[in-house]
């Protein structure tokens, strides 16, 4: 079949591909994919395997191998998490630039040379937005902002991992507050970070259902900087369950940048598990004085109540006096006014004018007439009588 | 005196009163019986005024 050919080695053939590939593509490339495959090395090497899928059918379209060396890993690793918050996983999207290598022994593989994190923040931001407008289309997103914050929130259902600082921070601050407010708390342990996450706090969500009525509101918390894996936050799966439960959900996972999808469903986001504790002791603080401010208002009324019935009473007691002194000095008054009208009219007060009066046989004389010769006449003066007779000669 | 009169009651008596002396509409000879009665009606409610004032300390004390 072959002739009279003699045929290649192996060796032989791969070092044409070798140079071939080599000779063609020697500049370095940015190329988007998928990380189907991430597995880091004893010796601090880490060999990917990049994947493009198909975007509707979502089936592999185009895969190849890729070793990042150490001496660029060390510094590409820390620098992704730091950029991106999210660790170099499988899962995610990247943009890479890589020089194409082909060895006779190991194949086809990509030498990857930089990494730029913005692409995968942008994708990452995308399918926050794909998972949100999901969640908006099914009605559910705001669902638990919906929720009636409760005004005394001390009996607090937390979701944490058990030895994360984080939960000893909220647990510190919440306890040891300087009202001295009394919290309940209980830990409902879930993995903070890594694959587990949204299992375990789907978990943790279903358990403290089990006893709603036990609980004020529930705190999601973790400690941690500003970098750390965050795309465990990101499913639909957990938002839904957070935007769908009964009691508000607080969050204080610990991170700078912008918010997870669990952020966005919950009731309340804050940055730190500190801050959680402190919305809580706040929010019972407000009430408190609400309930001194009402306590001092009733005092107050009551005081001003009795005050005003002792100015109308004193009223009464000083006016009434005056009142009845008046009225008996107008009495005696009106007796003087009538007791003068009485001397006025009297007959002594004429008489002590000069005027008199005549009276014979007891009847009053007011005309000469009817008067005979040797009538016996009676005058009144003012002072004593006389009598005269009558000649009318 | 009634023993149900409230204090609003006496206290509208206790004006009624003073309002008929000022305005003159009383007769001498009732005068004396009415004042009395106001004096009865002023410590009624002085009592009235100062239980009110006790038992309301007491209840704030209580809660404080």
């Amino acid at each position: 079949m072959t002739g009279n050919v003699e045929p290649m080695t192996l060796y032989a053939l791969n070092s044409m591909v070798r140079n071939a590939i080599n000779g063609q593509l020697h500049s370095r490339y940015w190329v988007v994919g998928e990380l189907s495959e991430v597995r880091e090395t004893a010796a601090g090497h880490c060999y990917v395997e990049l994947v493009q899928r198909d975007e509707k059918s979502n089936t592999i379209v185009a895969k190849a191998r890729g070793t990042i060396w150490a001496r660029i890993y060390t510094l590409l690793r820390p620098y992704f998490l730091e950029q991106t918050g999210q660790r170099f996983t499988a899962g995610i999207k990247v943009l890479l630039q890589v020089t194409v290598d082909f060895h006779e022994l190991y194949g086809y593989t990509l030498d990857v040379c930089d990494i730029e994190p913005t692409y995968t923040v942008g994708d990452m931001a995308r399918r926050r937005l794909q998972i949100l407008n999901r969640l908006e289309q099914e009605g559910v997103i705001n669902l638990n902002k919906e929720l009636p914050f409760p005004q005394l929130p001390q009996r607090v259902a937390v979701i944490s991992s058990s030895h994360a600082a984080g939960y000893g921070d909220f647990c510190d601050q919440l306890y040891n507050n300087h009202y001295g407010f009394v919290f309940y708390t209980r830990l409902f342990a879930a993995p903070m970070q890594g694959e587990k996450v949204e299992e375990g706090i789907i978990a943790a969500l279903d358990a403290i259902a089990q006893n709603i009525d036990m609980w004020d509101v529930v705190v999601i918390i973790r400690g941690g900087g500003a970098t750390s894996d965050l795309t465990c936050f990101d499913t639909y799966d957990l938002a839904n369950n957070c935007a769908q439960f009964p009691l508000p959900i607080i969050t204080g996972i610990g991170h700078q940048r912008d918010d997870t999808v669990l952020d966005s469903v919950a009731h309340v986001r804050v940055k730190t598990p500190t801050a959680a504790a402190e919305l809580l002791v706040h929010t019972v603080a407000q009430q408190a004085a609400r309930i001194d401010m009402m306590r001092q208002s009733i005092t107050d009324g009551t005081r001003n109540m009795i005050s005003a019935m002792q100015q109308r009473l004193q009223s009464v007691v000083q006016r009434l006096p005056v009142v009845t002194a008046l009225f008996v000095q107008r009495q005696n008054h009106k007796l003087d006014l009538f007791a003068q009208q009485v001397e006025a009219a009297s007959p002594q007060r004429i008489l002590s004018m000069g005027y008199s009066l005549t009276t014979c046989n007891g009847k009053i004389v007011r005309s000469p007439h009817g008067l005979s010769d040797g009538d016996v006449l009676v005058t009144r003066l003012s002072e004593g009588t006389v009598t005269s007779v009558v000649d009318k000669k | 005196m009634n023993d149900k009169i409230t204090y609003s009651m006496a206290m509208a008596r206790l004006e009624e009163i003073m309002g008929r002396i000022q305005g003159g509409n009383i007769d001498i000879e009732t005068l004396t019986e009415e004042l009395a009665e106001a004096q009865q009606l002023i410590s009624f409610c002085r009592n009235r005024i100062y239980k009110l004032d006790e038992d309301i300390k007491a209840l704030i004390d209580g809660v404080e």
